[in-house]
C-alpha cells in the first residue's frame, strides 16, 4: 500500500535501517510517515525493535561478564595496577557474582595448573642431549668447513 | 640436573651462555625443554611430531642465544621461537600429501601415554580422565586463545610477555585470557569437583 510515498514491501526492506537508525534525514522521515499511517508496518515494526533491544541487552551483559572475568583475572594473576586493588577488593566484597566468577576461575586455575604440573613432570624425554649432541657436530663441521676455505683461498 | 648450577637463575645461566659456557646452555635447555613439550602437546601437536618440533626449537635457542640482548625477555623470546616454529609446522603439514597405509597398527590420533607414579588406582583414573577432558577443551578454542591461555596458565609467562611473544598489545592479552577461562570454565565445569 503506497502511504507517505513509499510501499509496505520498501519500508519492511527499510526497517532494520530504520531501527538502527542508519538511514538519512529525509528517507526517515518518509518511513516514519508510513508507519503512522499502516498500522501493520508499525507492527511489524515494533516486534523488530523488540528484537534489537533484547539483542543489545544480551551483548551487553555478556560484555559485562567479560569485563568482570578480566577484572578477576587480572587481580589473581597479580597483573592489577595497585591503586585499583583496593577499589576492585570493596566491589569483591559487595557483589555476589564477582565473589562467585572468582572462586570460579581460581578454581579452574588451580585444575589446570595440577593438570599441567602432571604432564609436565611425568614426561621423560632425552631431547636436550640430542640438541647439544647436534650442537657440538654443527660447530664442529663449521669448523671444518671454515679451515678448508681458509686453505683454499692461500691458492689464490 | 647438574648439582653445579641448581641455585642458578635463569638469566645468570643465559649470561654465562652467552660467555661460550656449553654446560650452563646445556642446562638453560634441560630446564625448559619439558615446558616446551608440553606446550606442544597442549597445543594439539601430533604426538610424533612433538619432539622432532622441540628439537628444532631448542636447537634454534642454543644457536642464536647470543643474539638474545636482554636476558629477561629469554621467555618471551623462547616461546616467540616456540610460535613460530609450531605454524611453520602446519603450514608445511598443508603443503604435504596425506599418507594412506594399509598398516593395521597405524594410528593417527593416538595419544602419548604419560605414566602417573601415584599410588591410587582411583585417583589415577580419574586424572587421567581429567587431563584428558582439559586437552580437548583447550583444543576446542579458537587459535589465539589457546596460545595465550597455555602460556600463562602452563608456563606461568606474564601478562607482558605474553603480549610481546604474540606481537599483541596487553588490552587484546587481557581479553583473550580474560574470554579463553570463561570458555574453560563452561567446559570444564561438569567435570569439576
Amino acid at each position: 500500500m503506497l502511504k507517505g510515498n513509499l510501499t509496505c514491501t520498501i519500508v519492511g526492506k527499510l526497517l532494520t535501517h530504520y531501527v538502527e537508525d542508519n538511514l538519512d534525514r529525509k528517507c526517515k522521515e518518509m518511513v516514519s510517515l508510513h508507519l503512522r499511517n499502516c498500522p501493520m508496518c508499525m507492527e511489524k515494526y515494533s516486534v523488530v525493535k523488540r528484537l534489537f533491544s533484547e539483542a543489545e541487552k544480551k551483548r551487553r551483559l555478556i560484555k559485562e561478564r567479560e569485563m568482570m572475568y578480566e577484572e578477576i583475572s587480572l587481580y589473581l594473576d597479580g597483573e592489577m595496577e595497585k591503586s585499583r586493588i583496593t577499589d576492585f577488593e570493596a566491589i569483591l566484597a559487595k557483589r555476589k557474582e564477582y565473589e562467585e566468577a572468582l572462586l570460579g576461575i581460581s578454581k579452574l586455575k588451580r585444575t589446570l595448573n595440577n593438570s599441567f604440573y602432571r604432564i609436565k613432570y611425568n614426561l621423560d624425554t632425552d631431547i636436550s642431549q640430542r640438541v647439544m649432541e647436534r650442537l657440538k657436530t654443527s660447530g664442529f663441521k663449521n669448523r671444518v668447513r671454515a679451515a678448508v676455505k681458509r686453505f683454499f683461498s692461500c691458492f689464490h | 640436573m647438574k648439582l653445579k648450577f641448581k641455585n642458578e637463575t635463569t638469566e645468570n645461566l643465559i649470561q654465562k651462555a652467552q660467555n661460550d659456557d656449553f654446560e650452563a646452555l646445556e642446562e638453560i635447555i634441560r630446564r625448559e625443554e619439558k615446558n616446551i613439550y608440553a606446550t606442544l602437546y597442549y597445543m594439539n601437536a601430533k604426538c610424533d611430531e612433538i619432539s622432532d618440533l622441540v628439537q628444532e626449537i631448542l636447537f634454534k635457542v642454543a644457536k642464536n642465544i647470543k643474539k638474545l640482548k636482554n636476558p629477561k625477555t629469554f621467555r618471551a623470546w623462547l616461546n616467540q621461537i616456540t610460535i613460530r616454529q609450531f605454524y611453520d609446522s602446519l603450514r608445511k603439514k598443508q603443503r604435504t600429501p596425506i599418507k594412506i597405509t594399509l598398516e593395521n597398527d597405524y594410528d593417527d590420533k593416538k595419544e602419548i601415554e604419560i605414566p602417573d607414579t601415584s599410588i591410587n588406582p582411583m585417583g589415577c583414573i580419574l586424572n587421567d580422565e581429567l587431563d584428558l577432558v582439559i586437552k580437548k577443551s583447550i583444543d576446542k578454542l579458537k587459535e589465539p586463545f589457546k596460545m595465550t591461555i597455555v602460556m600463562r596458565e602452563l608456563q606461568g609467562l606474564s601478562y607482558d610477555e605474553i603480549a610481546q611473544a604474540t606481537n599483541s598489545s596487553i588490552g587484546t592479552v587481557k581479553s583473550r585470557i580474560a574470554r579463553a577461562r570463561c570458555k574453560l570454565q563452561e567446559y570444564i565445569k561438569p567435570y569439576m569437583c
